[in-house]
């Protein structure tokens, strides 16, 4: 786990138990505020990269820091969250029955299945042990034929692969990339625009080159799962 | 000079066309529903904007300016609709050092607003219906207004356009209702729900007046058009010169358009859009800061070429002449749209049969359009236009009778049989039709549900 954001949540967390962001509702018991009068930070900040690797393959890295701090109760949070989204997506999107996606978990975790997808008035549920409910509607990443995901350009721009021009590259061919993580530029009308991975993967093909015109739909990357 | 169009349909063939012909590198974008259209395939370049919903595409200002900026273009002809009349797009052009073909984004904001516009026209010294002059606030100063002006009335949207925010009043009981569903309507539409008050003028004309300005004090007068044939406040069919026009009439048109060019130091092509009562007494109704559908019809009997001296303006250049150019002939529109008759006219979207339209002396065919091709349900119903051209008014609209008996089009319905109806009337024939023309003939028109005569 990164150290500064480990420094930046603990004094944070002192600054709310001490009072510099204002009166709290109740007080707080004394082995809290003696922590919180100590230096701010205890103990080691955890491995991000060894919570990640034990997580589902599609948690954020957003959601990979909450569990790495809070173990237990970071994952009812998430587990939650993902749920809502799936809850949304349906409602947004296509009509998804929760009573049946539940069922599709209950049969999941039952029969020992690893995976189960079915599709309804042309939304794809897929259900994965572990995972709430993940409803793939139009919009998600492109599959292809060799597994493969088609990350496209949502913009007209120029095509950068690093932040400036004397650093490396976001991604390289054979990178692991998470959900969220910055892949590239694309830079129009002077603004650059971060795009980010809408799943997690590993880079298998990088289609455009440092500097290149992109159009609206042109595929970028290619990510494995 | 690298051309970048930022339209789709007729118009994008259109531009690149003349482009084209001047030598000029052109750059078509499109969105994914426009991939396979003759202007993608015509321009030297060609880039995808987004997909196919216009405010994901053609809309877009940054992927707009995106794919000048990564093609090298250093101009962008906005055609009509889309992003031609909004001045941020100009602006925003400017910024990133990419010439609007045009007028200054500071007129287009003027012009946008009908109420400013107005003021701009009373300044200009234009005559103008009576009515508020300015926005009015609430029912009682619509009513004040209307009083004063007499009814009936129009109450109209500041920011409207397309009939839509317009309501026709002819008596004080019916303004409250009028006014708030009026307001309401513009309010969705445009964001904005300012409403004025205009007299209305029945049995009208709508004439317009085609203006060319370089910005360095050359004005033409290119002509001018009549367009009274409309349904909802859609024109159907335009010509030009305008038939049975007095004398004095178009001379004080064509002077008034004049001076509005210079007081407003206008700049690019523009209309100047009039109502012209039965006296001949004629009113301003507003300027459209763009090029228009029916540029054709000037183009004929002009003899220029609107869009080719729209790029010389924003290179710079001086126009290729200026004053006022005599009609030569006559010619008339007439727009094909994809639309169903049987269902009042809504538009209908589908892949097209067999598509054939006239040829032959005399008919010039602006269309994106092919057997095959598809016509897609997300944008302008407008698939074609015809326009004729012929030495004198009553050849023109022989002409117009044969090459519409010729056009062919096949998969989705269009109003091809309405303009034909049209062709063969005899009040068309006559030249004297006024704005309610239309409407009045409906129960003669059988693609309008009325009987034959």
């Amino acid at each position: 786990m990164d150290g500064v954001r480990w420094r930046e949540t603990s004094s944070e967390l002192a600054d709310i138990a001490l009072g510099p962001r204002g009166r709290l509702r109740g007080a707080l018991l004394e082995d809290a505020l003696a922590v919180a009068r100590g230096a701010g930070t205890t103990g080691e900040p955890p491995d991000l990269a060894a919570v990640l690797a034990a997580a589902p393959s599609d948690v954020s890295e957003e959601d990979a820091v909450i569990l790495a701090q809070f173990p237990e109760s970071g994952q009812r949070l998430v587990d939650r969250r993902r749920s809502l989204l799936a809850e949304e997506a349906g409602e947004t999107g296509m009509a998804v029955d929760r009573g049946l996606i539940e069922t599709l978990v209950e049969v999941v975790e039952g029969a020992g299945q690893s995976e189960v997808s079915v599709e309804i008035g042309g939304a794809r549920v897929t259900v994965r042990p572990a995972v709430a409910a993940a409803a793939a509607a139009d919009g998600a990443p492109v599959p292809m034929a060799d597994d493969g995901v088609k990350v496209t350009s949502p913009m007209v721009g120029t095509f950068y692969a690093a932040p400036n021009p004397d650093s490396d590259p976001f991604v390289k061919v054979g990178d692991r990339v998470v959900q969220g993580q910055v892949l590239c530029i694309i830079e129009a009308m002077k603004i650059f625009n971060e795009i980010t991975a809408e799943r997690a993967g590993t880079i298998k093909e990088i289609a455009v080159g440092n500097a290149d015109p992109v159009e609206f739909g042109q595929t970028l990357f290619v990510l494995a799962p | 000079m690298k051309l970048l169009v930022a339209n789709r349909g007729e118009i994008a063939v259109r531009v690149i066309r003349t482009a084209r012909e001047l030598g000029i590198p052109t750059v078509a974008v499109y969105s994914t529903s426009d991939a396979q259209t003759p202007a993608v395939e015509m321009a030297d370049e060609a880039v995808c904007i987004g997909p196919p919903p216009a405010r994901e595409s053609y809309l877009d200002m940054r992927n707009v300016i995106g794919a000048a900026e990564v093609t090298g273009c250093d101009a962008v002809h906005p055609g009509y609709g889309f992003l031609s009349e909004n001045p941020d797009f100009a602006t925003e052009c400017a910024r990133n050092g990419i010439r609007f073909v045009g007028p200054d984004p500071g007129v287009m904001r003027r012009m946008g607003d009908k109420i400013q516009a107005k003021e701009a026209a009373v300044e200009a010294g234009l005559p103008v219906l009576g009515g508020s002059g300015g926005g009015v606030i609430d029912v009682a100063a619509a009513m004040a207004s209307a009083e004063e002006a007499g009814y009936p009335i129009l109450l109209k949207a500041s920011a409207g356009g397309g009939g839509r925010g317009m309501r026709r009043v002819d008596s004080p009981d019916e303004l409250e209702r009028a006014f708030e569903s009026a307001s309401q309507e513009a309010l969705a539409a445009f964001g904005d729900g300012s409403m004025y008050v205009e007299k209305l003028l029945e049995g009208a004309r709508h004439v317009e007046v085609q203006v060319l300005a370089d910005g360095l004090g050359g004005v033409l007068i290119v002509g001018d058009r009549e367009c009274s044939i409309q349904r909802r406040h859609q024109k159907v069919v335009e010509e030009g010169p305008a038939p049975n026009l007095l004398d004095s009439t178009r001379e004080g048109l064509h002077a008034a358009a004049e001076r509005a060019c210079r007081a407003w130091d206008y700049k690019s092509a523009g209309t100047l859009e009039f109502l012209v009562d039965a006296k001949g007494d004629f009113y301003f109704l507003e300027l459209n800061a763009r090029l228009q559908v029916e540029h054709p019809v000037t183009e004929l009997v002009s003899g220029m070429d609107i869009v080719a001296e729209q790029l010389r303006i924003a290179d710079g250049q001086v126009l290729s002449r200026t004053g006022r150019i005599g009609p030569n002939g006559h010619a008339i529109e007439c727009r094909i749209n994809a639309e169903d008759p049987a269902f009042d006219f809504r538009p209908a979207a589908g892949r097209l049969g067999l598509f054939q339209l006239a040829a032959g002396p005399g008919v010039r065919v602006d269309t994106f359009c092919r057997t095959g091709g598809y016509v897609p349900p997300y944008y302008d119903s407008l698939i074609a236009k015809l326009c004729v051209w012929a030495p004198d008014r009553p050849r023109a609209v022989a002409r117009m009778q044969r090459a519409l008996s010729e056009s062919i089009v096949e998969g989705v319905p269009t109003t091809l049989p309405l303009l034909e109806e049209i062709s063969r009337e005899e009040v068309f024939g006559s030249g004297s039709y006024t704005t309610a023309y239309l409407t009045e003939r409906a129960e003669f028109l059988p693609s309008l549900g009325g009987g034959s005569r």
